[in-house]
């Protein structure tokens, strides 16, 4: 009895009349653009200013794909194909399908994807089947296609179209050339097309998505990456078809787009930016902003606004919320020279951050040239960055530019969802530098050592082979503010593991502005990593704790074992693993400075076995291979010297200094080589002297001869690596 | 020389049994005819190193400022002008008043060097000129 009662009050409701607002059109004109997704679809409403989307409907009531849809603004429907029912439907407020029959003119087994609504009428396009019209006041039971574009010219490979507001004229991009068509109609209405530019873009794209807005901006959306591309029609009689990237919106293997043309895209719960708008801060411009969620800003505060307010009106300076508060400047800005910037990521999410700097002073931000922080993977919290200056930055007043977001790629324009921009004013200081670079500005000289002291090496020297820079930058007194130290790792042929430092001998560790030091390794600035070490007397630059973490696992093998680029014949293993530019400023320039090239040195990590001639099991720090005659660090133990086969008496009251006499083995020779050149090392296991033999005379003869014996053409070609 | 070979080839056999070194023991490349690098008798206090300091006193007959080139490497042209490698270059900063003193480290390879005085309207012809080394202090007049 229950259970009939349920029936009837089910059977009741299913046969009662829907709601009014189930068959209604839409209200008005919506701003949001809409897209068709997925079999059977589900239709999202997207934000066209930050590619902010939401899902609107997941039942349409059609089986499969719906395509070809377009906004009717005469009945405010959107129409569309309902592949599965193969005929176009009418789509309601409530995204739910109204199929209708078309009596005649299609052709028959074919399923349209591209299609769009202009002035109550719908055009339907098929490549090599073409393009059809259909009046869509003709009354439901009278709808009849007429064809206006023959199969033969529709050769363009579409996945959607857009008509511009108001004037009817008809573009798109195609998906193999990405370039822009206009489609014209002749008096007749037979349609036609012609190219009208590159859009720049590149790439394998389906555009499924394309829309216009009131302005007569065109957006086209790429499926496979869901980026949101924007192009300046707005003057129809003087356009670029250059497209621009706009903002991020969802992906799909399957998509496609209607939008209300004559509705403007407007911004909702978004952030913006501050800067004048010649740096694209305002939505017409393009410029930077965020769909504003619960994370993904910087420090405390992000603020919404309808539209940008930019400087000199900016919201930061008339009593509205200054929510730039997640940038600051730990130093001033200077020609040349390394800047502190402290970063604040609120919220809980780890964000990446992106910064831009107009160093040339035109009033635009260069994404090629003037991006200084590139995609930083940030967890919540403080953070110093360290990004330098150009010397030929313009001096003055300028703008900086931050965003934090979810994903990497950024740039200095564009909207995406989630996330903060901050814009800063800045000034640039003039700073007169002059630089002087050994060997040369792009030069290498080679640092080579034998990793077994105390005892004899094999004095192949490639244990450790680097290629080796020094730039002194001086002011304008000749006194020096900066050394920036530049290196390449070439070989690795040795099985203990070797960290690799520099001193500057008698530079006190307290004359380097520790905070400023960094190390740039493989063209990334590694911010949290000092590299000042502790506990020195003298500066001392640690530039790796241990190379070999630095490489990947060598593959090429030999009868000694894997060893990093020594054996020769095997191309396995990639050069340029270990590329890096370590700076190191002084908080106050310093008239003098040691000799070239510096003290560049070698040691032992911690913990490690680094052979059996020590009274310890592992001699760590303790353990330092330099250049012969020059001085340990004060980290580093004497009692080394005179053991195995080292023959040097190390006095620290001669070290640093031109007596000092240390990693001398019986003959004099020495455990490490500087070498005037880009040096090419020799091959595992070969005496220096076979691959060069001419060092034999400029050992014997303390220099007086032989001083280009390290030269390739006086090289025994097939004792070396290469 | 019998003894001596005998001897090395001992080194050359505890190496390979020890199995400590890391780079290699000793001798492990060298045919016993050959000499090897730690055969060679090195004199005393030479670090085998080539690189040495030079010192640079630039003083031209200008009040203009002006920008300072060193290069270590050029080449001539055809009709007789000199061009800079510009990755060869030692220096570069400004000449204030037409004084500059400076100081930097010459590789044994360095033949000579070219210094290079530009105008900053470049419209002029830079001062150029060429210095042969080594020498350890070049000075330089108008």
């Amino acid at each position: 009895m229950m259970k009939q009662k349920i029936l009837l009050i089910a059977l009741g409701l299913l046969s009662a009349p829907l709601p009014a607002l189930a068959i209604s059109p839409f209200d008005d004109c919506p701003t949001e653009a809409f897209l068709f997704q997925g079999s059977p679809s589900t239709v999202y409403a997207v934000d066209l200013a930050t590619g902010q989307y939401s899902e609107v409907g997941t039942n349409t009531g059609a089986a499969g794909v719906i395509n070809a849809v377009g906004f009717n603004e005469s009945d405010r429907y959107i129409y569309g194909w309902n592949k599965s029912a193969a005929t176009i439907t009418r789509i309601n407020q409530i995204y739910r399908v109204e199929d209708l029959t078309v009596q005649e003119g299609l052709p028959a087994d074919k399923s349209f994807f591209v299609g769009d609504v202009f002035n109550n009428t719908y055009f339907l396009y098929l490549k090599n089947s073409g393009m059809f019209k259909i009046d869509l006041g003709q009354g439901d039971d009278n709808l009849v296609a007429i064809r206006i574009m023959s199969a033969a010219d529709a050769t363009l490979t579409l996945t959607d179209f857009a008509f511009y507001p108001e004037t009817g004229e008809l573009f798109a991009v195609e998906n193999s050339n990405n370039d822009l068509y206009q489609f014209s109609f002749d008096g007749a209405g037979n349609a036609s097309f012609a190219r009208k530019g590159s859009t720049g873009l590149s790439g394998t794209t389906t555009f499924g998505a394309q829309y216009f807005d009131k302005s007569g901006f065109m957006y086209i959306s790429n499926n496979n990456d869901g980026k949101i591309y924007r192009l300046d029609l707005r003057d129809l009689n003087a356009f670029s078809a250059t497209a621009e990237f706009f903002a991020d919106g969802p992906s799909s293997g399957q998509n496609d787009g209607a939008r209300c043309a004559s509705a403007p895209v407007t911004a909702k719960n978004t952030d913006f930016g501050d800067a004048p708008d010649s740096y694209k801060t305002s939505l017409e411009n393009n410029g930077p902003r965020h769909f504003i969620g619960p994370n993904f800003f910087f420090g405390t505060l992000v603020d919404a606004e309808g539209a940008a307010l930019f400087a000199p009106s900016s919201d930061d300076n008339d009593g509205s919320p200054d929510d730039e508060d997640g940038i600051t400047f730990g130093s001033s800005f200077k020609q040349g020279s390394d800047v502190l910037i402290n970063v604040v990521v609120g919220g809980e999410a780890v964000s990446y951050v992106s910064g831009w700097f107009d160093w040339n002073g035109n009033n635009t931000f260069d994404n090629d040239t003037e991006q200084a922080i590139v995609d930083e993977f940030l967890m919540p919290g403080s953070h110093t960055l360290k990004i330098r200056v150009p010397e030929s930055a313009q001096t003055g007043n300028t703008w900086a530019r931050f965003r934090i977001g979810q994903n990497s790629g950024l740039t200095s324009f564009g909207g995406v969802t989630y996330g903060e921009v901050e814009d800063y004013p800045i000034t640039i200081e003039e700073q007169t530098l002059t630089h002087t670079y050994y060997p040369g500005e792009g030069t290498w000289v080679t640092l080579a050592y034998e990793d077994n002291w105390p005892k004899k090496g094999d004095y192949d020297f490639n244990d450790v082979v680097i290629f080796y820079r020094v730039d002194t930058i001086s002011n304008q007194e000749g006194n020096i503010v900066r050394y920036d130290i530049y290196g390449k790792l070439q070989a690795y042929g040795a099985s203990f593991p070797n960290g690799f430092a520099v001193q500057l001998d008698n530079i006190a560790r307290s004359l380097v502005n520790e905070n400023l030091s960094k190390i740039i390794v493989n063209d990334k600035t590694i911010h949290n990593q000092s590299v000042i070490e502790n506990g020195q007397d003298f500066a001392v630059i640690v530039i790796s704790g241990n190379l070999k973490d630095e490489l990947a696992p060598p593959q090429c093998s030999g009868n000694a074992g894997n060893f990093y680029r020594v054996w020769q014949g095997c191309t396995l293993d990639a050069a340029d693993q270990f590329s890096f530019v370590v700076s190191v400023p002084f908080n106050s320039a310093i008239s003098t400075g040691p000799d070239m090239p510096l003290n560049p040195f070698i040691f032992a990590p911690e913990g490690r076995f680094h052979g059996d001639a020590f009274n310890v099991e592992f001699p760590g720090r303790d353990l330092e291979i330099h250049l012969k005659g020059d001085s340990l660090t004060s980290l580093a133990s004497e009692q080394f010297f005179s053991t195995a086969n080292d023959t040097s008496v190390y006095d620290p009251s001669k070290c640093p200094g031109p007596d000092c006499d240390s990693f001398r083995g019986e003959n004099g020779t020495p455990w490490g080589l500087l070498i005037d050149s880009n040096w090419s090392h020799p091959s595992e296991r070969v005496d220096v002297l076979e691959a060069y033999p001419n060092l034999a005379e400029f050992a014997r003869t303390g220099g007086e001869t032989n001083t280009n014996w390290h030269q390739r053409v006086n090289a025994i070609v097939n004792k070396l690596f290469e | 020389m019998r003894k001596i070979l005998i001897s090395l080839s001992l080194a050359i056999a505890l190496s390979g049994c020890g199995g400590d070194d890391s780079g290699g023991g000793t001798g492990g490349g060298g045919s016993e005819n050959k000499v090897t690098f730690d055969q060679i008798v090195i004199p005393s206090g030479f670090n085998l190193r080539s690189s040495y300091p030079v010192m640079l006193d630039i003083a031209l007959n200008s009040n203009e400022l002006m920008y300072l080139n060193v290069y270590g490497s050029y080449r001539h042209t055809h009709n007789g002008e000199i061009v800079a490698d510009t990755s060869s270059r030692i220096i570069a900063g400004q000449i204030k008043d037409g004084q500059f003193k400076g100081k930097f480290t010459a590789t044994s390879g360095l033949d000579s060097v070219l210094v290079e005085a530009w105008f900053l309207d470049g419209t002029r012809i830079p001062f150029r000129q060429v210095v042969q080394l080594p020498q350890e202090s070049i000075t330089i007049r108008n």
